[in-house]
């Protein structure tokens, strides 16, 4: 039976939208520091925030890969966007599917996917970062609530979401765990917004939780075993983000290879000189590797599902500096017009920079793939 | 209302270039897209399908890759996709495709409108509505850019003409073909465009022997014209500077636009 | 059924079945036999090493038209006047007429008609085939291609001429596939071809990325639409009457199906720029909201629309919609007039797809001659107001 490949098909579509209703107004949402509200209601209207989610409730019920392929092609226009999106699709929906009630999945993931309720993922804390054994965030129990005490930084749509998934720690077991709070709640106040060099279309605040009092049934995962359960959700969350500085080197190497052949000097195209070819050359070359981490960590599955925290983190680190590498060069291709608001390359390599920050600095990868090594047996 | 749009998949000429050295078509990389007028197309029939009830019917002649026009069709909101397609259907011309076109919708039945893209951005002929209507036997009116009315029994609608526009009531069936400034086409859904994608999705496809044709009637043999040779147009720049007072200059360029056949 | 299986050499073998892709060839009683899914495409037929498979299908043949003798144009009248492309019919008319041999009629239905009879003469017409009824004032598909069909099939003309304009490409596919006949449309250039006769029929198509020559064998008329604008008029002197033949024409309401509730005249229309065959546009060089009324006047006689770069953009003299380069549209009409314009890379980005490109910049070294197939080096200010003068008085 004759029938289209679901992922080719997606990725020209989802490409075809972007042109036309992303990519045109990028420029006016970095310049303003707009958080896009409108593309998430898009998203919604298009049944694209129910992607991963399961039929049962309203979705598609599809795997990394689709979002993977999605979100590449979004970054291409707008990497806040990107993030936006990635949040919904590979973050806090997740844990709410696999360690939620049913009520609770009943009442949120159809809201998620009708737009209706769009999540933060509450990591970041101002005095440890995103580092979890540290976290200062604290939750009280008493009696059927939890009571949440803490702040944190730095998190993406914080003014926007209407659920946050805040990752904190438990007085009573000490253990590290998450659970869901709603913006509604008693004592959470939206703090200040973040001004960043680029993705400023994040919508990223501070959150500050005073005696929030969240109802036991918003728990998601406490006690011996969440950390680890965490940190195989994060290896999916990684393969996202991979993803979007895909997208953005993408869009910056294609960008430098048109211009490069429009450009001339002394009657030649830029193409012509051996110089630019050799820089293109790597560009291409970084891309094409970035790429084949990339899908290769959205296809791997090992984890129930999820791909293991090596390579998760090798297409992550690899692709998010390959990232800033490609805008770079792509940037001096474009010579002083690549310096210029007018032409997209310095959002590029600003949006680059920052997806080595966004959901925890790679650096921290860079220990768990030591960690990982040092513990492998040769 | 029993609507059928018809759907060509072309390449985006937007995105084609020419060689510079050998002045070919460059066709390496250009996207397949649906034509662009044929999603108005689409639009259309989702909106009068929103207010009367009824269903969509997408049918889409091509090769086998033809059916991400179908997908993607099915991502928009139709309810039923056809595929004609059969290696004796290639190289028709406007005749044999509105023939092909025409026996498609018979086998469907039954259908009150149909919605045709103005014209397809690869030949550019707007032929195959007027011949697929008159096929079919029932009236046509091109150049659709406003639907004012549509009920079980008519259309109202504002066609273009040269000079502005007429409107024109038109009993049904009928079948228009509808330009770009009709509506704003939506996009599709990826949920629906998934759905599309699955064994089970209503996508039928149709060979000449489900229409009942011969091998002799459709296709390049089916063709009553031929295309003899395709040539490239020169596209160099000639970079002629005219000099010298206001006069003199405007006298040469209306003399240069004069000897180019080009006003 | 034009293939079909000799009994008494079936061997029943069944490669047949196997070969046929429709499911067209089944065996029954251990015969083959052949059911109605057959195209007959003959697949079968190398496959039977029996030979039992026969066929009476011929090769195409390309039939012998030399009686078709006329050569006939749409005479395309609104309100009792000529659209202008009906003269350039007329025009290619006489080309074609002279080649063959053989001559040139016009057809013209309407209400009233008689004041288009002595202009069809004066630009061409050897005859002129009239039809004129109430029902046939206003151009209707149906009734057109009802009466215009009859008059085909009545004389049998060799070519027949639509003018590519909203009403001809209405009617001739229309008629084309009444006659059944083959329709090349909106030709740019037609010629003789000089071994056959055949009417070589040549247009753009791919966005005008690529020409194609197309000929029409095996049906008569030879039927094409004509690009409006590429032909030209011709004039010649009237030597006799023309020869008028009147049509009778008998039309319901009923059988014309459309009925036109109101005609509304808008003059020009306003295009979208990425549609539009002409572009002028305006950069830097401009200076005003003033000179940018110059350039207007100018898109106007040219029948096209208003563009700007970034800086008339910013500046105000253009809407934002018209932008053009990098950041704004990019265009593709067949004329692409760039003015005071220096032609900033982001700006030729977005032109570089263009027919023709004339700029006019006071500075020579401005890039934008560059890609310019012609340079007018001077004033904007006095040149496109002089040019729009010299194009209105034509």
């Amino acid at each position: 039976m004759l029938r289209s490949n679901v992922e080719e098909l997606l990725k020209q579509c989802t490409s075809r939208f972007v042109k036309s209703q992303i990519m045109p107004q990028a420029r006016k949402w970095d310049e303003n520091k707009q958080y896009p509200l409108e593309n998430m209601k898009k998203f919604a209207e298009l049944g694209l925030l129910g992607l991963r989610i399961p039929k049962k409730y309203g979705g598609s019920g599809r795997g990394l890969l689709d979002a993977v392929i999605v979100l590449e092609q979004i970054a291409k226009a707008d990497a806040s966007t990107a993030v936006n999106l990635h949040v919904q699709l590979n973050a806090s929906p997740l844990f709410v599917m696999l360690y939620s009630g049913e009520e609770v999945k009943r009442k949120l993931l159809p809201a998620l996917v009708s737009g209706k309720a769009l999540f933060s993922m509450a990591q970041t804390e101002p005095e440890v970062g995103s580092n979890l054994t540290e976290l200062r965030t604290l939750a009280r129990v008493e009696g059927s609530y939890y009571v949440v005490n803490g702040t944190k930084t730095m998190i993406t749509m914080g003014s926007i979401a209407h659920v946050h998934l805040v990752y904190l720690r438990f007085d009573d077991d000490n253990s590290i765990g998450c659970l869901l709070l709603e913006k509604e709640t008693k004592g959470f106040s939206v703090g200040k917004s973040e001004n960043f060099l680029g993705l400023r279309g994040l919508g990223s605040t501070e959150l500050v939780f005073q005696d929030c009092r969240v109802p036991k049934e918003n728990l998601l995962l406490k006690g011996p075993g969440s950390l680890r359960k965490m940190l195989t959700l994060f290896n999916g969350t990684r393969v996202g983000l991979a993803s979007i500085s895909l997208g953005i080197a993408g869009a910056a190497f294609e960008e430098a290879l048109k211009y490069s052949k429009l450009r001339t000097i002394s009657g030649k195209p830029l193409i012509a000189f051996q110089g630019l070819q050799w820089k293109l050359a790597d560009m291409a070359i970084t891309l094409e590797a970035m790429k084949h981490l990339v899908y290769s960590a959205a296809k791997d599955t090992k984890l129930n599902g999820f791909p293991d925290q090596f390579t998760s983190s090798a297409a992550r680190i690899f692709s998010s500096e390959g990232a800033i590498k490609i805008a770079n060069t792509a940037l001096d291709i474009f010579g002083g017009y690549g310096y210029s608001k007018e032409f997209p390359m310095e959002r590029y390599l600003r949006e680059a920079k920052g997806m080595t920050f966004v959901g925890g600095t790679i650096d921290v990868l860079r220990n768990a793939i030591g960690s990982y090594l040092s513990k492998k047996n040769m | 209302m029993q609507i059928v749009v018809t759907i060509k998949q072309v390449p985006d000429t937007a995105e084609i270039r020419i060689d510079p050295k050998t002045g070919n078509l460059i066709r390496e990389g250009v996207e397949s897209i649906i034509n662009p007028d044929d999603r108005h197309a689409i639009e259309a029939a989702l909106q009068i399908r929103e207010k009367l009830g009824g269903s969509v019917t997408g049918i889409c002649m091509g090769p086998p890759q033809a059916i991400d026009a179908i997908s993607e069709a099915l991502g928009l909101g139709i309810d039923k996709g056809i595929l004609l397609m059969d290696n004796y259907f290639a190289g028709a011309d406007t005749w044999a495709t509105s023939f092909t076109l025409g026996r498609a919708v018979e086998k469907i039945g039954d259908c009150d409108l149909i919605i045709c893209g103005h014209q397809a951005i690869d030949g550019d002929t707007a032929q195959v509505g007027p011949q697929l209507a008159e096929y079919l036997n029932i009236p046509q009116i091109t150049y659709v850019k406003d639907i004012e009315e549509a009920t079980d029994k008519k259309i109202v609608v504002k066609c273009m003409t040269d000079k502005g526009y007429e409107r024109i009531e038109c009993p049904l069936p009928a079948l228009i073909t509808v330009m770009r400034q009709l509506n704003e086409p939506r996009f599709p859904r990826f949920d629906w465009l998934i759905n599309a994608c699955r064994e089970k999705a209503p996508i039928e496809t149709w060979n000449a022997a489900d229409l009942g044709v011969k091998a002799s009637q459709v296709g390049l043999q089916g063709s009553l014209t031929n295309v003899i040779n395709t040539f490239s147009p020169k596209f160099e720049r000639r970079g002629e500077i005219l000099e010298g007072t206001a006069e003199k200059t405007v006298k040469d360029f209306m003399k240069i636009l004069e000897e180019n056949k080009l006003i | 059924m034009s293939i079909w299986i000799q009994q008494e050499l079936c061997n029943g073998c069944g490669i047949c079945v196997k070969i046929c892709p429709y499911g067209a060839v089944e065996i029954i009683d251990t015969k083959a036999g052949i059911n109605d899914r057959c195209i007959e495409c003959a697949a079968c037929l190398a496959s039977c090493k029996e030979k039992a498979i026969l066929t009476d299908a011929k090769e195409k043949i390309v039939p012998d038209f030399s009686d078709r003798k006329g050569i006939w144009v749409f005479a395309e009248q609104r309100n009792g006047a000529l659209n202008p492309v009906t003269l350039e019919l007329l025009g290619i008319g006489q080309i074609l007429s002279r080649k063959l041999n053989q001559e040139l009629s016009a057809v013209v239905l309407g209400d009233v008609v008689d004041d288009l009879i002595d202009p069809l003469a004066e630009f061409g017409a050897d005859n002129i085939y009239v039809a004129i009824h109430p029902s046939l004032q206003h151009y209707r598909t149906i009734a057109y291609t009802s009466i215009i069909s009859q008059l085909v099939k009545e004389h049998e003309p060799n070519i027949f001429l639509i003018g590519a304009t909203h009403t001809g490409r209405d009617l001739a596919p229309r008629l084309s596939r009444r006659l059944g006949v083959g329709l090349t449309a909106d030709c740019t250039e037609l010629t003789i071809d000089p071994e056959h006769g055949d009417l070589l029929q040549t247009r753009p198509a791919f966005g005008g990325n690529l020409m194609a020559t197309i000929v029409n064998r095996y049906s008569r008329p030879q039927m094409a639409t004509v690009r409006p604008g590429v032909m030209q008029q011709v004039k010649r002197q009237v030597t006799r009457d023309p020869r008028k033949i009147v049509k009778p024409v008998s039309l319901t309401e009923e059988e014309i199906l459309t009925k036109i509730l109101e005609i509304v005249d808008e003059g020009t229309q306003k295009v979208h720029l990425n549609q539009a065959k002409v572009i002028v546009t305006g950069g830097r060089g401009v200076g005003s909201l003033e000179g940018m009324k110059r350039l207007e006047s100018l898109a106007l006689a040219l029948g096209g629309e208003v563009g700007g770069t970034r800086v008339a953009v910013e500046e105000g003299w253009v809407p934002v919609d018209r932008q053009i380069g990098q950041t704004g549209q990019t265009v593709r009409p067949e004329f692409y007039f760039a003015c005071g314009i220096s032609g900033a890379i982001q700006h030729r980005a977005g032109i570089l797809g263009s027919r023709y490109i004339v700029a006019i910049n006071k500075d020579p070294m401005a890039p934008i001659f560059k890609v310019a197939d012609w340079g007018i080096l001077g004033d904007l200010h006095e040149v496109v107001p002089l040019l729009t003068e010299k194009l209105r008085q034509r």
